[in-house]
């Protein structure tokens, strides 16, 4: 096992002193009104979320295996694991700008120019950048591969003509990450080619689109004959993608590391409430939810192990490969069934106008409906079952 | 590479070992428990966490591949129970605990008891003598030892002593009968150290959660096998995505368990680990029969018949609950996480 050590303004820092200066940090700098465990909760607007983000970045919490050279921190993934489990120790709201920060950095530092990482990665961390995904289109969801927007040949460039969906935070994105065809749909994952768009070209609206859940992001945007040079492709011509789902597939098993810790927050404040509520108490001496307790306990504790593991497989060199889908199959469906179980232990507070207990029937019932996307979003729980079955069992495939 | 495979997906230090573990085993497998018990003990696999003179004082990791391959090889060999002691070998006798790791003899133990000292605690210093009954007791009828819960404490019984009967209770895991052992008066040498009883428990938790997890691996691989093999509708079984599904779902419930195995292989503290073995024996108890199940239901008809064994497993794996099962195990954890500030 390696020792957690890091350089920093030329001094070495021990993990523990560093998860020691981080805790800190956070807990004199956090707002209050953050915390979506306090009474005192209230949503943050975007602009407060953006310089809170900035805030972290500068305190050491984001871009931690990012070279210093591009705005990172320059740490290994053992700093990054810290910093995230001290993240998701606090009831803090997810990131506006995951899109940039989890996908679009680590695909620009594995397949971009030198001239895209001086000038795109240092933005992203300074919340001067959001960026929105454009992957998904209205007849290639899950089935990715039948994308039809057209990035097709002109001089010194590309014209973009087409429509994606699901671009969360287009509206008010300053790029996209977007993919687009070169050739057919028949060519299914070739001929495919990665931009970094700026949003602020012309041809390109963003209609944003309701969601179930109380919080805004979701998109449809439409490209019409929007003229992008050839220095905003992202790898080579038809390569980008398969650059990309290579870094893909290491960054989900690396990305929201804080998930382990959150879901311990999350089922902590649920068990704090029915302790501290008289009318909640005695559902905690009841066997059915003691059960559904222990399992979900256990549950937070295989998505620790699953972080830790990841970990000692980077920093010992071994394969990570398909990695990632163990833990957002595992991950989604367990923090369903927590959400569900906080609102019907919850439902049995109506008796009560105890403000903790309305804050946290306030956090499990949008946590329930934020989380119904949550099997949905970055490959299906369906999508997950078919790359652990193709990649990781290695079962043969069948062709009828 | 069959990702099935019990042995995959160990420590790269622990790699040649399993070899050597699956060999054993594998030669081991179908061998009646005192055979098998001298089989094992040629290679080094029965002392193989055994502190010294007795064993060799390997780290409680290297007990990983042994007991993989042991449940994968369904030997009738209680190997877990046996591990699981290794360092309380010192509470007995010297040519006892020699024979426990030298293949001459074989201990069992019981996952519950209702035991006591027969005419309360002795204050003189000799050995106590127990009276109670023991269930659940594997292969009680040929092992020489038997480790019995007495109240908080722990007792190695001597099976071929005065004041022992024993009787068939299940047959379930043909391979590995369960008994009720009836103890009057019994003379049994106590294990009174809180914290050899405490790690004790978690090994025992954690090596029947691996016992568990290499049984339904290899149930899993056999059906692998047959649905690759088997034609239907004018294609191999496997290409039916709802199958290859499953397959997917249980591969990540393998890949669940492991990890909380491992880390608690790896505890540092006693308390770390007796949580996470408790978590892994909850996590085993409420997922691995169902995987079994499945592998066996993935065989047709043929999963019905003696011709498959995947019954074995589950018969191992069902017997091998006994009286913790899911809803048990999981209020134990809850029992810890309620009892956090």
């Amino acid at each position: 096992m390696n020792i957690m050590t890091l350089e920093s303004e030329g001094e070495t820092e021990g993990g523990e002193a560093l998860r020691a200066r981080l805790r800190g940090w956070l807990d004199e700098n956090v707002p209050p009104h953050l915390l979506e465990d306090r009474p005192g909760h209230r949503p943050a607007t975007v602009e407060e979320l953006t310089e809170w983000e900035r805030r972290c970045y500068h305190a050491g919490f984001w871009g931690i295996t990012w070279p210093e050279a591009y705005g990172g921190h320059g740490l290994t993934i053992r700093e990054h694991l810290i910093a995230n489990q001290e993240i998701g120790r606090l009831a803090l709201p997810p990131s506006v700008n995951s899109v940039a920060k989890e996908l679009v950095g680590p695909i620009l530092l594995s397949a971009g120019t030198e001239a895209q990482k001086e000038t795109l990665l240092r933005p992203i961390l300074e919340m001067e950048h959001v960026w929105c995904q454009g992957f998904s289109e209205p007849d290639a969801g899950s089935d990715l591969a039948r994308l039809r927007t057209r990035a097709d040949r002109i001089d010194g460039g590309w014209r973009i003509n087409g429509q994606k969906i699901w671009t969360s935070y287009a509206s008010r994105a300053d790029y996209c990450l977007l993919l687009a065809r070169t050739g057919t749909v028949e060519d299914r994952h070739k001929g495919l080619v990665l931009f970094a768009l700026p949003m602020n070209l012309a041809g390109i609206e963003a209609r944003p689109i309701p969601q179930i859940a109380e919080v805004d992001g979701f998109c449809e945007t439409f490209f019409t004959d929007v003229e992008i040079g050839d220095d905003a492709v992202i790898g080579s011509v038809d390569g980008g993608w398969r650059a990309a789902v290579s870094v893909l597939s290491v960054e989900r098993a690396t990305n929201r590391m804080y998930r382990g810790c959150r879901f311990e927050n999350e089922l902590m404040h649920l068990i704090r409430t029915c302790r501290e509520a008289p009318a909640l108490a005695p559902l905690l001496e009841d066997a059915g939810y003691r059960q559904r307790i222990g399992a979900l306990w256990t549950d937070m504790e295989v998505i620790k192990a699953n972080a830790a593991d990841v970990v000692d497989r980077v920093a010992e060199g071994r394969e990570i490969g398909e990695y990632g889908s163990f833990i957002k199959l595992h991950w989604s469906e367990a923090h369903q069934r927590l959400a569900v179980l906080g609102l019907e232990m919850l439902n049995h507070a109506w008796r009560t106008d105890d403000a903790a207990v309305q804050r946290a029937k306030e956090r499990f019932e949008a946590m329930y409906l934020e989380g119904r996307c949550e099997t949905i979003y970055a490959g299906t729980s369906e999508i997950q079952l078919g790359i652990i079955a193709d990649r990781i069992l290695g079962l043969p495939r069948v062709k009828r | 590479m069959n990702l099935f495979d019990p042995l995959n997906d160990l420590p790269s230090d622990l790699a040649d070992f399993a070899e050597t573990a699956r060999r054993s085993c594998e030669a081991a497998a179908g061998l009646p428990p005192a055979e098998a018990a001298r089989r094992l003990a040629e290679d080094g696999l029965t002392g193989v966490i055994a502190p010294e003179p007795f064993g060799l004082d390997l780290p409680l990791t290297a007990a990983l591949p042994v007991l993989r391959a042991a449940g994968a090889a369904r030997l009738s060999l209680p190997l877990g129970a046996a591990l699981a002691a290794s360092h309380l070998l010192s509470f007995l006798p010297k040519a006892a605990a020699e024979a426990l790791v030298d293949g001459r003899d074989f201990l069992t133990a019981a996952p519950v008891a209702d035991v006591s000292v027969a005419g309360g605690r002795s204050t003189s210093g000799d050995a106590p003598h127990l009276s109670g009954r023991a269930g659940h007791v594997p292969l009680a009828d040929a092992a020489g030892w038997l480790l019995v819960p007495v109240g908080a404490s722990l007792a190695f019984v001597d099976l071929a002593a005065g004041g022992i009967a024993v009787k068939r209770a299940s047959v379930m895991d043909e391979a590995r009968p369960s008994f009720v052992v009836d103890l009057d008066a019994a003379a049994a040498v106590s294990v009174e150290d809180p914290e050899a009883v405490a790690e004790y428990r978690a090994r025992a938790d954690l090596f029947q959660a691996i016992d568990a997890s290499a049984g339904a691996a290899a149930a899993m691989a056999l059906a692998v096998g047959h649905l690759t093999d088997r034609s239907q509708f004018g294609q191999p079984l496997i290409g039916f995505q709802s199958l290859r599904h499953d397959l997917a779902r249980a591969r990540m419930e393998l890949h669940s368990l492991d990890r909380l195995i491992a880390r608690g292989l790896a505890a540092e503290t006693l308390t770390e680990r007796t949580t996470l073995a408790t978590m892994a024996r909850a996590r085993a108890a409420a997922h691995m029969p169902g995987i079994v199940e499945m592998a066996l239901h993935m065989h047709g008809g043929m999963g019905f018949t003696r011709n498959v064994p995947v019954h074995e497993w589950l018969r191992r794996l069902r017997a091998g609950i006994g009286p913790a099962g899911p809803a048990e195990m999981n209020e134990a954890v809850a029992a810890r996480v309620l009892a956090l500030p």
